[in-house]
C-alpha cells in the first residue's frame, strides 16, 4: 500500500497534533495523586487527633504508619488506570522525588517510635515530626510545581513550606488538626484546581 | 539552498512515530498504533524500517502476562529528527 504524500505544511501540522496530543496524555488527571496524599493525610490528621483526644493516649498517633496502607492502593489503582502507554523524562523525575522524600519521611518518622516502643530507648533528639514532614511534602508540591509547570501548585508549596515553620511553634494535640488543614490547603485545593484546569482545556 | 528532506522520516506513519518519540523517553506499540492511526502490520513495517535506520530501538518484553513492545528514539534518530525539522522550516 503506498502511503499518502505529505506536504511541508501536513508535515509540520501532524508533528504539532502529535506532541499536543502527547501532552494533553500526559496532563490528563495529574492532580489526582495530590487529592489521593492529601485526603489521606487530612483524614488520618483528624482521625488521630480524635482518638487521642478521646483515648488521652499518643500512641494514637501511630495511626500515621497507616498513611501508606491507605493511600498506596489507590495510587496503584490510579498509575494502571492512567497507563498512558509512554513515559516521560518528567514522570520519571516526579517518581524519584517522591520516592526520595517519601522514603525519607518514613525513615524519620520510624526514628522515634521504633527506639521507644521496640528497644525502649529515647533518642537524644526529640524530632519535631510534624514540622519535618510538613517541610519535606511541602518540598515535594515546590519541586512538583516546577516540573509540571504549574503556578497553583508551586504556590501552594511555597506556602506549605512557609506554614511548616509555625509547626516549631504550635505545641499540644491540635497540632494533628493544623497539619491536616494544611495538607488541604497544599494538596487537595491544587489537586482539585489542576484536574479542573487540565479537564477544562480538554474538553 | 534546501536540505532535502529525510525520506526515512517524511512519510505520515514514521513521521507520527518520531514526532512521538521526541517528546517521551519510550512508547509501547499500541500507543504508536493509536497516534499513527496505521494499522497493526503497517506499524511494525514501519517501526522495522526506523530501527534499521538506527533511527529507534524496539525493546520486547512483557507487562504482566502480556507482550509489550517498546519504542525510544536514538541519538541518531534524534539527531535526524532535528534535522528534518529544519529542513522543512527552510521550506516554508
Amino acid at each position: 500500500m503506498k502511503e499518502k504524500e505529505l506536504t511541508q505544511q501536513e508535515s509540520l501540522a501532524l508533528i504539532t497534533k502529535v506532541i499536543q496530543d502527547t501532552r494533553e496524555q500526559t496532563e490528563r488527571s495529574a492532580g489526582t495523586p495530590f487529592l489521593i496524599w492529601g485526603y489521606s493525610t487530612a483524614i488520618l490528621s483528624i482521625l488521630g487527633w480524635y482518638l487521642v483526644n478521646l483515648t488521652q493516649n499518643g500512641a494514637w498517633f501511630l495511626i500515621w504508619f497507616a498513611l501508606p496502607a491507605i493511600a498506596l492502593p489507590f495510587q496503584l489503582r490510579y498509575n494502571k488506570q492512567r497507563d498512558k502507554g509512554f513515559s516521560t523524562v518528567l514522570d520519571r523525575m516526579i517518581g524519584w522525588v517522591w520516592g526520595s522524600l517519601g522514603f525519607t519521611a518514613f525513615v524519620i518518622a520510624s526514628v522515634n517510635p521504633i527506639s521507644y516502643y521496640l528497644f525502649h530507648y529515647e533518642s537524644t533528639v526529640v524530632l519535631n515530626i510534624f514540622f519535618m514532614m510538613a517541610l519535606l511534602m511541602s518540598l515535594g508540591t515546590t519541586i512538583t510545581g516546577g516540573i509540571i509547570k504549574s503556578k497553583i501548585v508551586s504556590v501552594a508549596g511555597i506556602a506549605g513550606i512557609l506554614c511548616s515553620i509555625s509547626f516549631l511553634f504550635i505545641d499540644g494535640i491540635d497540632v494533628s488538626l493544623w497539619f491536616g488543614l494544611l495538607f488541604y490547603i497544599m494538596m487537595v485545593i491544587p489537586g482539585h484546581l489542576l484536574n479542573y484546569k487540565t479537564h477544562k482545556a480538554h474538553v | 539552498m534546501f536540505k532535502d528532506l529525510d525520506p526515512l522520516i517524511h512519510s505520515q506513519v514514521r513521521l507520527a512515530i518520531m514526532s512521538t518519540l521526541m517528546g517521551v523517553e519510550d512508547a509501547d506499540f499500541l500507543y504508536l498504533k493509536e497516534v499513527s492511526k496505521a494499522a497493526a502490520g503497517n506499524l511494525s513495517v514501519q517501526l522495522t524500517n526506523l530501527s534499521e535506520a538506527g533511527y529507534i530501538t524496539v525493546k520486547k518484553g512483557f507487562k504482566g502476562k502480556r507482550t509489550r513492545t517498546t519504542c525510544q528514539i536514538t541519538q541518531k534518530g534524534k539527531l535526524a529528527f532535528e534535522a528534518y525539522v529544519k529542513a522543512l522550516k527552510d521550506y516554508l
